[in-house]
């Protein structure tokens, strides 16, 4: 029996070394009440549009955050009551009003069931900025595809410059749109946005910009005269000719396509916000450090954001 | 054994009729020469050492019972003790040994090297005159010093001893997650620790991800934890310095000690290279889990066509130290310390089609990291008074991971390779040299002195990446380097402490040290003041008060739970300031003789310039930009910590109590964490108790166990959820928005965990064996090692959300055999 007793000992010991488990505990933290979120982004001479929902537990069972129906939207600009928002459904809100910049614009919403939550911003002023076209420079060439058909390959490359001169006595928040629109003829076009991460580029890293919005501060650049360059390259393949047969594209090149840039002037609020949801996203589970998204919003949640937004156009003319 | 030393007693005849200025001339020649007697001391001073193994031992008491006074030995075991001439009654003590008893006449000054044998008796031993430093007398506080015995005794994970998770017992020191070799003593970080082995920085104290620590006990001679009060000869750590001495080696028998565990395997062999002068100690450990897993790899591998299937895992460690002793007053030490974690996988598949082709794919890989230790040490007695210590220290911690992909077409006779490698190198490299005195110019002081200079090399990261193709006859090869530059960087520190008898009642340690350190174009420097103060409130009462400054010059980069081998220590730098604390401490102590020791001590810790991960930040090795993801900050910690220690008798052990709160607070204009408001630190939290005991019923059978209760880990939960703001023109942010109110804002579930062992010990023919039997967690607490948020699904309730979660060491049983012999 002794001889048993440590071989059996063992057998045992390793029966019960179970595996790692995982089991449901009850969550016994700050269980917390739904909160009136507020959202609002209101661009300068544009509606004002506000969202209300209420937020979810996060063990909630429900994935649809509940629309407020029955609040009052109060708008306050400089101290005064402006307006009252009306319901336009599902929690959605607006008034016609029209923003300036340097207007202070305080929201106030309440419901039966919640209590009254505000916030406060203000409008900046939008900063002109100027766009160029440069370095254009078209490389063309011939290829064959398929059975005989001949080919050319248009690569357009050039560099859109952005310019603008930061406000040296005020801490200025920025975020870039750029936006292209191509003309199939002289009234047919459509739009399309397009995304450069101005995070990613190495020319233009003072800005330190996020890379979901492409807002930056002017922590590094303050007062200084700013250039942004994005380099572009465009490229399109032609079937001209066929040894064999018609090509059915061989129809003149006549697309013309412009770009307009954005440079939105925001609130600190609002960029605030943008840069906090950036890093949000990118949130990488127990290896990074969790993310707080700013809110301005006293008594509940969301963000009052103002913009105020100076918009370039220039035309980029076909390769001939 | 009493060594009598006698002096010839002066006597001088003189006229006693004087005129009166000869004789008020003479009556202050006479004052002059009687405090010239009474100053007329005598300087006994030598080493204390275990009669059977030469070895010697640490902090001993000597104490002279008729005058009072006495002292304590060093960290080399060498004392000096100054005393009036004439007749006094020394008492040597140790614990666990016989008290040595010596009336002695001093005449002049003598060396009197004293042998203690181990007591064989279980009764208490009473340290005479209690002159232990960190005792009720002593005037350090906030250290703890625990017994090697008490260390092994205490049943640990898998029953590997392990020194740091017994130090993770003591109040004020608290473990990361579950497992963890992390340590966070009194509200600091886990880079914030100075880990000394012999005198020489260990950068990277973990094993298996932090589930073992790299100090293998069988090497072991003592461990010292100073928590705060630091005295001057520590520095560059914020919050706290392990001291970790190890054997020097039996001067006259050959000994030794193998061990077999459930996951590793000790061998310890030490003995007298030449008797009485010359000894040498080696401990080895390896796990060999990766040798039990190989064959079912092996048959796995067959399965699917592998050729070649060497997968695995191992750690090990090797402690080497030879100890030659010329003559009384001269030592020389040599110590060595290698460990290295290494996984590694070196698979071949093959594949033949039965037309004329045939394919190879390998896959090699190797991760090793680990620390490798030099060090060379000089004891010099240069007088009865003053002792030297000259070191030359190497300490080096790396980190290297490859990866190669290789594979092989051969078609038609037309053979095409491909490879495809890349590496990761990073570490850190020290070299040390360092000279320090202790000089005893009576028994009321102990000055010590002395200067360090470091080395840094700083490897923040190298990455290699190779391509070598070889397609159609036309081979293509690729080799590049890229990465950061090592860092070079200068460390120098001066200091002077004073440990002073002031009267019966004050005793006191007053220190301070200079140090500083360039970097790049940088050069930063302090002055750190330190003090403690003891006053004896009765014979066995005692309150201390102790303040210290401390500055650290560098960082570790981490920001995961675990202890990753990827770990990175890094300088400061032109924008990254070196942190610095503040820590002010009070406390009462009580001998209660033959039971116990008893202290209560409060502290209040600020520390400036620490530095966080930035919200979102991510850190995986890659040291490029590093400031970018940090900010730095300040933060506070206070709390209460009550301990009863007895390490005397058939039962032995501790209880701590910790009650504590560490914050921290970010708000410096960029650099702004929770908001700028102020948020608990990772580690908070607020009760904290442990429990050991060991109980030895006879000499072949002991028992110990320890119960440990804390309150649960932070973490971060987003408690609310709702939806983004629509953002025109945007092609990242979630549509939904977690609400986290604020750094920390959730608390896991309280921790508890009962841990049980027993040992039966046998004494054979050559030596005596034991069985350990331990049970880890004997009660299965399911204690959490991550908490996260789940979704499940069942038919009453549809799809809901829950908090799960992951118990990674529910009861642990585990079994080792030791042989001494």
């Amino acid at each position: 029996m002794k001889r048993l007793f440590f071989p059996a000992l063992l057998l045992g010991l390793a029966a019960c070394l179970c595996p790692s488990c995982e089991t449901p505990i009850k969550f016994k933290g700050e269980v917390s009440d739904p909160m009136l979120v507020l959202n609002a982004l209101i661009t300068a001479d544009d509606s004002v549009q506000v969202s209300l929902v209420e937020s979810l537990f996060f063990l909630d069972e429900s994935y649809e955050y509940p629309a407020v129906k029955d609040a009052s939207v109060c708008l306050w600009v400089n101290g005064q009551l402006t307006d009252t928002l009306q319901h336009m459904g599902e929690g959605q809100y607006s008034c016609a009003a029209r923003l300036a910049a340097g207007d202070e614009i305080r929201l106030t919403a309440e419901s039966p069931k919640f209590a009254q939550v505000e916030a406060t911003d203000h409008m900046p002023a939008a900063v002109p900025c100027t766009l160029a076209i440069e370095n254009f420079v078209v490389d063309s060439t011939y290829g064959t595809a398929g059975s005989g058909y001949t080919v050319i390959y248009v690569d357009t490359h050039f560099q859109l410059k952005i310019t603008f001169q930061d406000p040296p006595e005020t801490a200025n928040f920025y975020r870039l749109t750029l936006l292209k629109r191509n003309f199939w003829n002289e009234t047919d076009s459509w739009q399309q946005y397009v995304y450069y991460d101005l995070s990613e580029d190495p020319n233009n890293s003072l800005l330190n910009a996020d890379y979901a919005f492409n807002s930056f501060e002017d922590a590094l650049l303050n007062g200084k005269r700013v250039e942004i360059v994005i380099p572009f390259t465009e490229s399109a393949a032609y079937v001209i000719t066929s040894d064999t047969e018609e090509s059915e594209d061989t129809e003149p090149i006549t697309e013309q396509s412009e770009y307009i840039v954005e440079l939105h002037s925001l609130s600190e609020a609002y960029y605030r916000y943008l840069s906090s949801r950036s890093l949000s996203s990118d949130f990488d589970g127990i290896f990074s450090e969790p993310v707080q998204v700013y809110t301005n919003i006293s008594g509940g949640l969301g963000i009052l954001g103002c913009e105020n937004i100076h918009r370039e156009t220039i035309r980029l003319q076909p390769a001939e | 054994m009493a060594n009598q030393v006698f002096i010839p007693t002066f006597a001088r005849s003189f006229r006693t009729k004087m005129r009166r200025p000869i004789k008020q001339a003479f009556l202050l020649a006479c004052l002059l020469l009687a405090s010239a007697v009474r100053a007329q001391t005598i300087t006994i001073s030598g080493y204390v050492t275990d009669q059977s193994s030469g070895e010697t031992l640490l902090s001993a008491t000597v104490f002279d019972t008729r005058s009072g006074k006495g002292t304590v030995t060093n960290s080399y075991g060498h004392y000096s003790l100054t005393l009036p001439a004439g007749d006094i009654d020394l008492t040597v003590s140790y614990v666990g040994y016989e008290s040595v008893e010596m009336p002695l006449r001093l005449l002049r000054d003598t060396v009197l090297s004293v042998q203690m044998t181990e007591s064989t008796r279980l009764q208490e031993v009473t340290i005479v005159g209690q002159r232990n430093e960190l005792g009720v007398r002593g005037s350090q506080m906030s250290a703890i010093e625990v017994p090697l015995t008490q260390i092994k005794a205490v049943p640990t994970l898998f029953g590997e001893t392990d020194i740091i998770k017994v130090l993770q017992l003591l109040p004020g020191v608290q473990s990361g997650t579950e497992g963890s070799a992390g340590m966070y003593v009194r509200g600091g970080g886990p880079d914030e620790n100075l880990m000394l082995l012999d005198g020489v920085p260990v950068y990277n104290v973990n094993h298996l991800f932090g589930f073992f620590s790299v100090f293998n006990a069988d090497a072991i001679k003592n461990v010292t934890l100073y928590k705060g009060s630091f005295p001057a000869r520590f520095g560059g750590r914020l919050s706290s310095v392990i001291d970790i001495r190890s054997n020097d080696g039996d001067m006259y028998n050959y000994h030794g000690n193998i061990s077999v565990g459930l996951i590793s395997t000790k061998l310890n062999v030490e003995g007298p290279i030449w008797k009485g002068k010359t000894s040498f100690n080696v401990s080895a450990r390896r796990t060999y889990a990766d040798l039990f897993i190989q064959p079912l790899l092996m048959i796995a591998g067959k399965n699917n066509d592998m050729q070649r299937t060497l997968a695995g895992y191992y750690f090990y460690d090797l402690n080497a130290k030879i100890t030659h002793r010329f003559s009384d007053r001269d030592r020389l030490f040599l110590s060595f310390y290698m460990g290295d974690d290494v996984i590694y996988a070196n698979l071949l598949t093959k594949e033949t089609s039965a037309t004329d082709y045939s394919g190879k794919d390998w896959l090699k890989t190797k991760w090793n990291w680990g620390n490798l230790v030099g060090a060379l040490r000089w004891n010099h007695v240069i007088s009865p008074k003053l002792f030297m210590d000259v070191s030359a220290n190497a300490t080096r911690y790396r980190y290297n991971m490859d990866l190669g992909i290789e594979s092989e077409l051969t078609q038609d006779g037309n053979t095409n390779r491909e490879a495809i490698g890349v590496g990761y190198h990073s570490g850190i490299v020290d070299y040390t040299g360092k000279v320090d005195f202790e000089y005893r110019p009576n028994s009321n002081h102990t000055l010590r002195f002395g200067t360090e200079y470091l080395f840094h090399t700083f490897k923040p990261g190298v990455q290699t990446a190779r391509y070598n193709s070889l397609a159609d006859g036309t081979e293509m090869a690729v080799d590049t380097t890229y990465g950061d530059h090592n860092v070079p960087a200068h460390e120098a520190a001066v200091y002077v402490e004073d440990d002073m008898q002031l009267g019966h009642l004050l005793k006191g340690n007053v220190g301070l040290r200079y140090s500083a350190f360039w970097v790049q174009g940088s050069f930063y420097h302090s002055v750190q003041p330190r003090a403690s103060l003891r006053l004896l409130l009765a014979e066995n009462w005692s309150a201390k008060a102790g303040y210290a400054y401390m500055t650290q010059y560098v960082h570790m980069l981490s920001n995961s739970n675990l202890s990753l081998p990827t770990d990175l220590w890094v300088p400061v730098t032109a924008r990254i300031r070196p942190m610095n604390s503040h820590q002010v401490s009070l406390g009462v102590f009580y001998h209660l003789p033959k039971v116990a020791d008893f202290s209560v001590e409060g502290y209040y810790k600020t520390m400036d310039n620490l530095i966080e991960y930035k919200d979102g930040a991510t850190f995986l090795g890659a040291s490029t930009g590093w400031e970018d993801k940090v900010c730095m900050g300040r933060g506070w910690s206070y709390g209460v910590e009550f301990l009863m220690q007895r390490t005397i008798g058939k039962t032995t052990g501790w209880i701590g109590y910790t009650w504590s709160k560490s914050e921290r607070l970010f708000d410096r204009p960029g650099q702004m964490l929770n908001f700028g408001k102020a948020f608990p630190a990772k580690y908070d939290r607020r009760h904290d108790i442990s429990l050991t005991v060991a109980h030895k019923f006879n000499d072949r059978i002991d028992v110990a166990g320890t119960w440990v209760f804390s309150s649960g880990n932070c973490g971060t939960l987003g408690l609310q959820e709702y939806p983004a703001a629509e953002v025109p023109m945007a092609v990242g942010g979630d549509d939904n928005i977690a609400y986290i109110s604020k750094r920390n804002n959730y608390r896991m579930p309280a921790y508890h965990r009962l841990d049980l062992g027993v040992n039966f010990h046998k004494q054979k023919k050559r030596g005596i064996r034991t069985w350990n039997i331990s049970v880890y967690n004997a009660y299965c607490q399911m204690n959490p090692f991550i908490v996260y948020e789940s979704y499940e699904y069942d038919e009453t309730n549809g799809a809901h959300g829950q908090m799960t979660k992951l118990t990674l060491f529910p009861i642990m049983p585990s079994v080792s055999y030791s042989f001494k012999f």
